[in-house]
């Protein structure tokens, strides 16, 4: 049979992986789903609605700003959706819908449009997005909701409830409408370690009987995820591995010398944002370095701040102003870590 | 009143003692800058074309200061230009003649049809190393426009039928898209100029056909209607050191209708405008014709003559 | 022994079931061959014959136009056409010798050494080599008797043979090993002898098995080693070739001769007993037709300049929509505008991709992911390259060691973005090279 129709020319290569933006995108937001669905179980209806709002503003801000810089809009490949996921999960359940909304115009437009669209960007989306809030309206971003199967108290200290109108009422007065605590983090800042030490031996921090972020609180769902990032070769191991394992080693030497005054590894590593910073935010693609000995620093250094934040500074966490004072530094570590090329080390010529 | 006044004496002898150590700075560390320097930089364009090879204007002004570069090759300046600047340096110009590029190819997809699809990186240069390019025609212009990109002045059009066009009004000649263009179709041609061969393809007939309708065959018909086309193998060339004008039937004569006549057609018209190329063959037909009956006058008053003669001699 | 390999490199599909048990069969010539006079790297050959000569099977078209060159014979008897450009395997018009097959294959008298060669002079050796116009059968086509003379001051002690042929679809070299090893196996020998060198190693991918064993078994008692690779692409690069079964590393710039090593396909290897022991000259080649665009995919014995439409109808014709025509491998080899080109030395394949495995999507901005980076064999960083040389960044570029790119294609494969990498690496080594030759 003649060829009759015209043939494709192009450079080679002529085959391809299977791998593509948008399947890394949501594999990434698949993976994140059951530390989602289990907030929606523990807080119920104003979890739901912070994910649903928080991405559905994502989504609409980036086709917004595709828009306007005349671009194709590429909702399909997943960025905006997981931006909109990862921020809705450090957010606390039942935050006012129009506060999650401007976080969602810093975290794409802010932080991420202006400078270029997706690739673009110095600081992790979601992070800016957080952060501003955190410092903008510091009041809802720290009322936390106490979680399902919880009554009076939570790890055996007084909770405070709240009529429609945001007065504070009884516990047990009948026009409750929601019901908040201290996070494990903020008792720890608060009170001392002897707060918590009833919290590090129990396993209600793994598994996820706590309040906090919606993503903050199921250690172990997050921990799962990860696996499965790398399990399907999403990330590599090294940030990850560094920042938990620098965590995990701070929180220890501290422990070590004043046990009274410093929790443990375990309390530090699966409170908080730890998990989900060190699986899901600092292993951002486009915020964080390329290079196997970048990626080992930018996690070191993740872990280093959180940690001092944590244990000096005045906010009970610190992931969020950890990753994006890393993020910062990704341009200096890229350039300064690169790999060893092929052929740079002279070898010694074996004679024959 | 006291917490206040003394940083106010404070920060008031601070800004004093500042704005005395500059007035001492611009004493001490005062460069000398050759006056002439700035006139330079003053009259030259602005436009940082790199067309006269030095990196930007004022690369260009502090070679002409420092004697190693000549006052006339700033393209976008021209003759006054050059005119300036010696008068300013003091020494004496030569002439200029002023250039503008040439897009030497109209081989748009129907007369010139794409032999393959291409995928890849969309600039010329990445085409054309990409199997010799998607184009039949291995010398024609690929359309991807890096010689646009290259353009300081915005003088260059792609056109719909993926073609580039400088418009010589606004080309400066600074030549950028002269070493843009990885196939070298593009080249600098005397201002005044009026009349062009658009095609560069140095094959034979037979492969210049096989790609391409509007190509130069080398059939020499035009060198007949002119000394000023000259042949460099099988391609025809207007030569600038050949003086004379062309007469304007000469395009009339390419049975390609390769030759491009400026003082008829704009080029971009030309280009873009079938109705130009229509209008051209109409032309072409009459001049044809006009030159037969010429020929066949001749023919017959020659003949005539012959009879005159054998009857002269007859009788 | 344990299968080696070298860091980074890329796992494709590799679709060799396609042709891998398919028996090589020799492939009728046309009844009209056109032998370009450039099949190699290096200056083109001068033609030696002019219109209406009648030619011989072996006998030369062409003398090597230079050292770097080569010589190039007729593959059909018959008389000669003309000398006139044809459609060439890049793309431009190469000057080709065309041919009229008078179908009767008389050839001119090979005379080779037969078992004499282990006795026989190395100069007369290497101008055998030289006589037969050998190039390499990888693909890059560099004169074989070039590679075979190194200066003094580079002493050679091993000489590796490359059947990794980790190009996917690609079974040429396979079926090669696997039909002739004893051939391989001598040409290695002699390859040895004339480079004085002590060792000498067959690679081969694991995934082939049964030329594994042929070739321990034609090698026993012959002092080479046979040595099992990992299955990755590139593992026949030559330069990670070496590392993985030396352990030497070509110095960044250098040629593997500057680690004492010269590296030849085993397609050359069997080319080079073929030209000293039995007299033949290159004017045939074993290679594969594959591809789900081609009906019945084989590996095929073609003469030189055989059109590749002619053998991909003596492979059942296109399948579907033709989409692609590459020659060589998916991964390195070149995509054709026409199927009239010609089949060359270099040629280890001919792939046939459908019009729906073509993708003409833009490609996505860089998520700077790192896959290219940690696919690359020469652990060069291609998104920075390649967003340098998009800058047109060229000086950049050349500090990030555009110029150690080895164009395999590992970074452009696994890129979830889809960027040309590789090209626009090639962009800015040509660039580079420009500014080189302007400097000098």
């Amino acid at each position: 049979m003649p060829i009759t129709d015209k043939l494709h020319v192009a450079p080679s290569p002529h085959v391809r992986g299977t791998v593509s933006t948008a399947r890394l995108m949501w594999t990434v937001v698949a993976t994140l789903a059951p530390a989602a669905a289990w907030s929606v179980y523990l807080f119920g209806l104003p979890a739901l609605t912070v994910i649903v709002a928080t991405v559905a503003c994502c989504a609409a801000g980036e086709a917004l700003c595709q828009l306007a810089m005349k671009k194709p809009i590429s909702l399909k490949d997943g960025s905006a959706v997981l931006t909109g996921l990862i921020l809705a999960l450090t957010l606390p359940p039942g935050l006012p819908l129009w506060i999650c909304a401007i976080g969602s115009v810093v975290a794409v437009i802010v932080a991420k449009g202006v400078f270029g669209g997706l690739g673009q960007n110095l600081f992790n989306p979601a992070m800016t997005g957080r952060v501003f809030l955190l410092i903008a309206f510091p009041g809802p971003l720290t009322r936390w909701l106490v979680p399902r199967g919880t009554g009076d108290t939570l790890f055996g200290h007084p909770v405070t409830a709240y009529d429609a109108t945001g007065k504070m009422v009884e516990v047990s007065a009948n026009n409750v409408d929601v019901i908040t605590g201290a996070t494990p983090l903020g008792l720890l800042t608060e009170k001392g370690t002897a707060a918590v030490a009833a919290l590090s031996d129990q396993s209600a921090v793994f598994f996820g009987q706590v309040n906090g972020s919606l993503g903050e609180t199921s250690a172990l769902l997050l921990l799962l995820g990860g696996l499965v990032l790398l399990w399907r070769r999403v990330i590599t191991w090294h940030i990850p591995v560094s920042f938990l394992g620098t965590v995990a080693l701070f929180a220890a030497i501290t422990n070590a010398i004043d046990s009274t005054a410093f929790a443990g590894a375990p309390f530090h590593l699966f409170t908080g944002g730890v998990m989900i910073g060190a699986w899901f935010m600092a292993t951002d693609y486009v915020t964080s370095p390329m290079h196997a000995t970048g990626k080992l620093i930018f996690g070191a250094g993740c872990g280093i701040l959180t940690m001092a934040i944590r244990l000096w500074a005045g906010y009970p966490e610190g992931v969020s102003f950890a990753v994006l004072l890393m993020n910062a530094t990704v341009p200096l570590l890229d350039n300064y870590f690169r790999p060893k090329k092929f052929g740079f080390q002279r070898l010694t010529r074996q004679e024959g | 009143m006291t917490p206040v006044i003394l940083p106010v004496i404070v920060l008031s002898g601070l800004g004093l003692v500042m704005a005395a150590l500059l007035a001492v700075a611009r004493k001490v560390f005062y460069v000398e800058v050759d006056e002439r320097l700035e006139k330079l930089v003053d009259i030259l364009p602005g436009a940082n074309c790199g067309g006269c090879g030095f990196p930007g204007c004022s690369g260009y002004a502090a070679a002409l200061v420092g004697g190693s570069a000549k006052p006339t090759i700033c393209p976008p300046g021209g003759a006054d230009l050059a005119e300036e600047i010696g008068s300013i340096l003091g020494v004496e110009v030569e002439e200029v003649v002023p250039q503008v590029a040439l897009v030497a190819c109209a081989g748009n997809p129907q007369s010139a049809p794409e032999r393959s699809t291409y995928i890849g990186i969309s600039t010329c240069e990445a085409a054309h190393l990409t199997a010799g390019g998607f184009k039949s025609c291995t010398f024609g212009c690929l359309g991807l426009g890096s010689c646009a990109v290259a353009c300081p002045f915005d003088a260059i059009v792609m056109t719909d039928n993926h073609l580039a066009v400088v418009i010589p009004e606004l080309c400066n000649g600074c030549g950028n898209c002269v070493a843009a263009c990885p196939r070298k179709i593009i080249k600098l041609v005397p201002a005044a100029e009026p009349v062009h061969v658009l095609c560069i393809n140095p094959q034979k007939a037979k492969l210049v056909k096989a790609v391409c309708s509007v190509g130069c065959t080398g059939c020499k018909l035009c060198a007949k209607q002119s000394k000023r086309f000259a042949m460099t193998g099988a391609l025809a060339q207007v030569d600038p050191t050949v003086p004379g004008e062309i007469p304007s039937h000469a395009p009339y004569a390419c049975p390609q209708g390769t030759i491009f006549d400026s003082r008829r057609y704009k080029v971009l018209d030309w280009i873009t405008m079938p109705a130009c190329r229509e209008e051209h063959e109409i032309l072409t037909a009459e001049w044809k014709k006009a030159e037969k009956e010429r020929k066949a006058a001749a023919k017959a008053k020659k003949a005539q003559k012959a009879k005159d003669v054998a009857r002269e001699g007859v009788r | 022994m344990k299968a080696v390999t070298f860091s980074g490199g890329i796992h494709p599909s590799y679709n060799k079931d396609l042709s891998s048990a398919v028996t090589t069969r020799p492939l009728d010539p046309p009844e009209e061959i056109v032998i370009p006079l450039s099949q190699h790297i290096g200056a083109p050959a001068r033609t030696c014959v002019e219109k209406g000569d009648e030619v011989l099977i072996g006998q030369p078209v062409g003398d090597a136009g230079g050292f770097v060159s080569s010589v190039i014979h007729s593959s059909v008897s018959g008389k000669v056409k003309g000398v006139e450009p044809r459609a060439g395997a890049v793309g431009t018009e190469v000057n080709s010798v065309v041919i009229e097959n008078d179908g009767q294959d008389r050839t001119v008298d090979f005379s080779g050494l037969g078992d004499d060669w282990r006795s026989a002079e190395t100069s007369e050796l290497k101008d055998r080599i030289q006589q037969a116009g050998l190039v390499g059968m990888g693909g890059a086509a560099f004169p074989t008797h070039v590679k075979l003379s190194p200066p003094d001051d580079k002493p050679i002690d091993a000489v590796i043979l490359n059947g990794a042929e980790c190009e996917p679809y690609l079974t040429a070299d396979h079926r090669l090993m696997l039909e002739h090893p004893a051939d391989v196996i001598t040409g290695l020998s002699i390859v040895m002898k004339i480079l004085g060198a002590s060792q000498g190693f067959v690679g081969v991918e694991v995934n082939k098995p049964d030329a594994l064993e042929a070739l321990r078994e034609a090698s026993a008692d012959s002092g080479i080693t046979v040595v099992p690779l990992q299955v990755k692409y590139p593992q026949g690069a030559e330069k990670q070739l070496i590392d993985a079964c030396l352990k030497r590393q070509v110095p960044s710039g250098g040629l593997p001769m500057d680690v004492g090593v010269v590296v030849q396909n085993v397609g050359t290897a069997a080319a080079i007993t073929d030209a000293v022991v039995r007299g033949r000259p290159l004017y045939e080649r074993i290679l594969t037709v594959t591809g789900a665009g081609v009906a019945e995919p084989a590996n095929l014995v073609v003469r030189m300049g055989t059109p590749v439409a002619h053998a991909i109808d003596a492979c059942g014709g296109v399948r579907g929509e033709l989409g692609k025509l590459v020659l060589g491998g998916p991964m390195m080899g070149f995509a054709q505008y026409t199927d009239q080109v010609p089949v060359t030395k270099g040629t280890s394949g001919i792939l046939l991709l459908e019009k729906s495995a073509v993708d003409t999507r833009e490609p996505d901005p860089c998520i700077r992911c790192g896959r290219c980076a940690r696919a690359c064999p020469m652990r060069i960083i291609p998104a920075d390259i390649a967003a340098f040389s998009a800058r047109q960044m060229y000086e950049r570029a050349e500090e990030y060691d555009a110029l150690d790119c080895i164009e395999c294609g590992s970074c452009a494969f696994g890129c979830p973005s889809r960027i040309g990498l590789v090209q626009h690496i090639r962009l800015a080594k040509a660039a580079i090279m420009a500014q080189r030759r302007k400097g000098n």
